[in-house]
């Protein structure tokens, strides 16, 4: 593939980047990278099979090798996440496998979701997400109430979204998935409702290539 | 004028001095002071006046509790002065006043009280017929209302809304909720106390109490407790769900368990005159001493039902205030320790004595002087009188609870009449109460009380505790008096200030036959204020009681329903969340100068350039596509992946259609219909693979269908799996006979010639290297090609469309010109040309129905709907010129005076040079070259020839090329 992805959030990122006053709240956008969505019948077999362990329940997440995430939407329903800060080939070898499988014709193996065109994905964090999501989100994701790795899906700022616990240690951080063609509006509601902390959206030149 | 002496208050700065403006004169204030304080500390007492009788009002709480001090700020109307803190600057004005509230002309309908009995609303103007609306309601419309709103000026600040999340939300941060917050918290629960005065501590920082503990130190410094003052709980709702407005935030509470210690309501006595400004609570004065330093008269008299009353008066004579005299409703016999203070000082008791008239300055202005009577036998007052002068009577005679929120959690109010007082009981069983709203009015009772409660609450949320704090004793006695009504034979003696309703009022409204207390509420209107019968409520009862000769028990109290107090408008509605969507290449589209409409919640281009060119710019858009070649964003088009083994029996089973059989790489028009047999969605499904279906769904449809889609097979039970990738995949749509030539400069894996990719086809490749679904279909009528790919890379499919189509003078084309060549083709839009009756008979669409199928949804009923066909049909029909009235979408297609049908779509065709559109006729009219009658929105009637729908190209050669 020759085209380069694009970010819902690109036209946004302008000028020579940008960073919040303080580290109350840091958004940083993650959607060029690499995500993918397995669901269907048999699609907790053959994950499992797959990679060392997928999540018992739904709306858990759990750590893969190399700081990849796999989340449990549903009985049957499985986002998968490369380590931001070190982006592997999880994804693309979980798609290459499944075209492999569903090519051999293996059936009962689920199927996979575009989530990378799909859902667009910010990473926020900072001590003050909690308290900044309370104003756009009516779930308690305080840390003590959302612990590392639990997935909440619910609906922020009259948007459905996923929210997953960053695991790593650190400073608190929430992974957020939303509605790839929402991007705009939810840029404006995070701006806003982040304007408070001093917090927002932080990008580098870098990241506008 | 300014304060002569300096002043201490616990709210105030001394040494910071503000300036500010009421009714256009400037008065100087300190910081701290509300406004009623600081007009106070300046010998400004009159801050509204009535609203029907425009009489002179004045604090009579203190509290934010009664409408005598809803004065307007800025386009900010009936802000309570005895809340709202002044500023630098600040202007405020007196609401439903003339020239001011010192000076109105209004106040001449105070001569005429008499000549507007309760009730003369109802009997008054109602005749002759029509004078009501003619004459009466512009007028009483006029001179009603308390502020002017200006609704043409903007929201002024910022308000949004944020959740919060407690084991325990006390509600009041008196002694008791204090002691319950802290005990709670103890326990390890995380625990809001909220207050909604600027400092907790309750009526400990103003009335003449002390406790050995230090409630506030305490709370302040606790991990657990959470303060929030200036917060104000509006309302309980169930589960616990408080909204609590705090600044121009408004808070959305969820606690496990809430406790309302929201204290007591100080109640007025009745007698004439007795809203006259210089008359008011004795909690109303101690506010004004301890918390603004604030001398609240020079000369006062105490009218006093409970020993509370004696506080004040020394709280008064402390001030510097000259005590007159007390007057007690009780017989002799109270021997407390403050009265025994108050004989030491030599200060003059009248036991068993009533305040049974108040005299006034000139205009009412400010209460000169008092008139006394000595209760008689029958407790009322009686012939012995004394006349003293005075400029301040405070009231300290009874109480009420606060019992409107615990009302709304579903507490029930009783009166136990020997001891007047009110109690509270049923409450939802994650509410308690605490202290003095639960009866207890001893300070060390509502302490032990609160504690007693907070420990309860957080039992009941899980957390442990092994101390047991005992119970207080409720038998300590009442401060409540049973009746401190006086009625005067000359009126004036009101019951509810909000209102002017007088005693007669409420007397006469019984005598007309309304007994019952909400009956009396509605007659009378006691109680519908602003001060929502805060200090009403008890004394209708009372009259409705006596003058019906029942007890205030079997009587009641009027309900008590959300909001507890006022609250704006732009609080409800907070930060606007309205989503929106946008297509990846919305950012190009602006750049091409896109004009934007609104499809569901996708912004999509109507046309490119500018407004007011829109009808010549539409026009090239379709002349360019038809002739040429153009390009259409259609990423909003809904995209669903249906997969699966039983894949085309699920179609079979949605769609109208038959998709067995369809082959791979093949697509096929989708029809759906509901269970009725209506019209409800179309597409395209586009066969990937033997299980694998991509198909699309309108814009607006979607989301539904993708609901339906599941809600239906969790019946069925196919082994399908629904995707809804409607964002996943934007689609460009390449239209027009260059469009071949457009496509092959950018695709090398797809053979495009019509033999290898012919009309209706599906093919996957690479457009632009891009990986794509590409399928041909002819909404316009054209040869076309829709090309679908992954979101991230439409922008760059946009980009590399235009760019190989520029030497064929592509130009994108809007919605507008999309919907225009699709008319002209006599392609329907679902939901424009149908509605909630529409059969694909109707549409003469029979030929998408694939009646042999054992099922699909709708079937059954659309078999019994074609037994007996509707009289309707949709037909095309051509007019040579648009009439100049118009016509319009909508317009009735009427038949021998009744309506025959309506437009559904109508448009001057550029292409073909005349006005076409799709109607519903008669369908005894549906025959080509029938006329039917168009009614205009003016009422003219225009004469159009049916035709064939389709319009242009009817055999289909150009979009099949």
């Amino acid at each position: 593939m020759g085209a380069i992805a694009r970010s819902p959030f690109a036209h946004r990122l302008t000028g020579a980047g940008q960073t919040p006053q303080n580290e109350n709240v840091v958004i940083r956008d993650l959607s060029t990278l690499p995500r993918i969505g397995f669901k269907g019948n048999g699609t907790t077999k053959w994950l499992s099979s797959k990679v060392s362990a997928v999540p018992d329940v739904p709306n858990k997440a759990i750590a893969l090798s190399a700081g990849s995430l796999i989340a449990r939407l549903g009985k049957e329903e499985y986002l998968v996440l490369p380590d931001p800060d070190a982006v592997g080939n999880v994804c693309s070898d979980l798609e290459a496998s499944w075209n492999a499988d569903d090519a051999s014709g293996e059936r009962r193996i689920g199927y996979p979701l575009p989530r990378a065109d799909s859902h667009s994905w910010l990473h926020l964090e900072g001590r003050c997400i909690a308290q900044m999501m309370a104003k756009i989100c009516g779930v308690d994701l305080r840390s003590d109430r959302l612990l590392q790795g639990e997935v909440v899906q619910t609906v922020v700022a009259r948007i459905s979204a996923v929210l997953i616990r960053e695991m790593k240690d650190g400073p608190y951080g929430l992974h957020m998935l939303t509605d790839f063609a929402s991007a705009d509006y939810l840029w404006d509601v995070l701006q806003d409702a982040s304007t408070e902390f001093g917090g927002g959206f932080s990008w580098e030149r870098e990241d506008l290539k | 004028m300014k304060s002569a002496t300096p002043r201490k208050g616990l709210l105030i700065d001394a040494s910071r001095k503000l300036k500010f403006t009421f009714d256009g004169r400037e008065y100087e204030g300190l910081s701290g002071d509300t406004i009623a304080s600081a007009l106070a500390a300046n010998r400004e007492w009159i801050l509204s006046r009535s609203f029907k009788y425009h009489r002179p009002r004045g604090i009579l709480t203190m509290a934010a509790q009664d409408a005598n001090t809803l004065v307007q700020i800025g386009n900010e109307v009936s802000v309570f002065a005895d809340r709202h803190p002044i500023s630098d600057g600040l202007t405020v004005r007196a609401q439903n006043v003339g020239k001011s509230a010192r000076r109105d002309s209004g106040f001449v309908m105070n001569r005429l009280s008499r000549f507007m009995p309760v009730g003369f609303y109802y009997r008054t103007f109602y005749k002759p017929k029509g004078i009501w609306e003619k004459v009466w309601e512009p007028i009483i419309r006029a001179k009603a209302g308390l502020g002017k709103l200006d609704v043409t000026k903007p929201t002024e600040g910022y308000y949004d809304k944020a959740y919060g999340w407690y084991d325990v939300v006390v509600v009041g941060a008196g002694p008791a909720g204090m002691a319950a917050a802290i005990a709670a918290a103890d326990t390890g629960a995380s625990v809001l106390l909220l207050d909604e005065n600027p400092r907790i501590g309750g009526a400990l920082n103003y009335a003449r109490l002390a406790s050995e503990r230090d409630l506030v130190g305490e709370a302040k410094v606790h991990d657990n407790i959470e303060i929030w003052t200036d917060a104000i709980c509006n309302a309980w709702y169930a589960d616990n769900w408080l909204p609590v407005l705090r600044g121009n935030r408004l808070h959305k509470l969820r606690a496990k368990q809430v406790i309302f210690a929201t204290g007591l309501i100080e109640q007025p006595s009745q007698f004439r005159n007795n809203d006259l400004p210089g008359i008011m609570q004795g909690s109303a004065a101690q506010r004004l001493i301890r918390l603004f330093g604030v001398k609240p008269g020079n000369r006062a008299v105490m009218l006093a039902a409970n020993d509370d009353a004696y506080g004040v008066a020394l709280d008064l004579l402390e001030a510097g205030v000259d005590l007159a005299a007390i007057c007690d409703l009780r017989k002799a016999g109270h021997h407390g320790p403050l009265r025994s203070e108050l004989t030491q000082r030599k200060v003059s008791i009248l036991d068993g004595w009533c305040l049974y008239e108040a005299r006034p300055e000139k205009g009412d202005l400010h209460v000169r002087g008092v008139e006394l009577a000595e209760i008689d036998a029958e407790g009322t007052a009686g012939r012995r009188r004394r006349k003293i002068d005075c400029d301040l009577v405070c009231m300290s005679v009874g109480y009420v609870p606060a019992y409107q929120l615990p009302l709304q959690a579903g507490g029930k109010l009783a009166y136990d009449d020997a001891a007047a007082q009110f109690t509270i009981d049923g409450q939802d069983k994650g509410v308690l109460l605490a202290g003095s709203v639960d009866g207890f009015f001893d300070l060390d009772d509502c302490i032990a009380h609160g504690a007693v409660q907070g420990l309860a609450a957080a039992i009941n949320c899980g957390y442990k505790s092994k101390r047991r704090p005992a119970l207080p004793a409720r038998d300590r006695g009442s401060p409540n008096h049973p009746c401190p009504i006086f009625p005067h034979p000359k009126g004036m003696d009101f019951v509810d200030f909000d209102e002017d309703l007088q005693v007669k009022d409420i007397k006469n409204a019984i005598a007309d036959g309304y007994r019952e207390l909400e009956l009396v509420k509605r007659f009378s209107t006691v109680g519908m204020g602003p001060s929502q019968g805060r200090h009403a409520a008890l004394a209708t009862a009372m009259l409705v009681s006596k003058y019906t000769n029942r007890t205030i028990n079997e009587v009641g109290v009027t309900t008590a329903r959300p909001p507890v107090t006022t609250e704006k408008i732009a609080t409800l509605a907070g930060r606007k969340f309205t989503p929106f969507r946008q297509t990846p290449m919305h950012e190009q589209h602006t750049a091409q100068g896109a004009v934007w409409l609104l499809a569901g919640n996708w912004l999509r281009p109507a046309y490119y350039g500018h407004e007011r060119d829109a009808k010549r710019l539409i026009a090239e858009e379709v002349v360019n596509a038809r002739n040429n070649v153009g390009m259409i964003d259609v990423s909003t088009l809904g995209g669903l992946d249906v997969r699966g083994p039983d894949a085309a029996e699920f179609l079979n089973r949605m769609y109208t259609f038959a998709y067995v059989k369809l082959p791979v790489g093949k697509t096929r028009y989708l029809l759906m219909t509901n269970e009725a047999g209506t019209v409800i969605d179309d597409g395209v499904a586009c066969r990937r693979g033997e299980n694998y279906f991509y198909v699309t769904a309108t814009t607006t449809g979607v989301d539904r269908i993708y609901r339906n889609m599941l809600w239906w097979n969790a019946q069925w039970r196919l082994d399908v799996d629904i995707a809804n990738v409607t964002a996943a995949y934007a689609g460009v749509n390449l239209a027009g006979p260059n469009a071949r030539k457009v496509l092959e400069k950018l695709c090398d894996d797809i053979a495009l010639s019509p033999q290898d990719f012919p009309y209706l086809a599906y093919r996957e490749g690479t457009v632009a290297s891009i990986p794509a679904r590409v399928f041909r279909v002819g909404f316009i009528g054209e040869l076309g090609y829709e090309i679908h790919v992954p979101s991230r890379f439409a922008s760059e499919l946009w980009r590399a469309v235009g760019d190989a189509g520029r030497a064929f003078g592509i130009r994108p084309f809007g919605l507008e010109a999309q919907r225009l060549m699709r008319l002209e083709k006599g392609h329907v839009i679902i939901g424009q040309d149908t509605d909630g009756m529409t059969t694909p008979e109707e549409l003469d669409m029979s030929w998408a129905v694939a009646n042999s199928k054992p099922f699909f949804i709708g079937k059954r009923s659309l078999e019994i709907r074609n037994k007996t066909l509707s009289s309707r049909k949709l037909v095309g029909f051509v007019l040579d010129r648009m009439p100049a009235a118009g016509l319009q979408e909508s317009n009735l297609v009427v038949k021998n005076g009744s309506i025959a049908g309506f437009i559904t779509s109508i448009a001057f065709s550029p292409t073909l040079g005349r006005v076409i559109g799709l109607a519903y006729a008669d369908r005894l009219d549906a025959n080509l070259g029938s006329r039917i009658v168009l009614r205009a929105s003016d009422g003219s009637k225009h004469h159009a020839q049916v035709a064939s729908p389709h319009f242009y190209d009817p055999e289909n050669l150009r979009q099949e090329m």
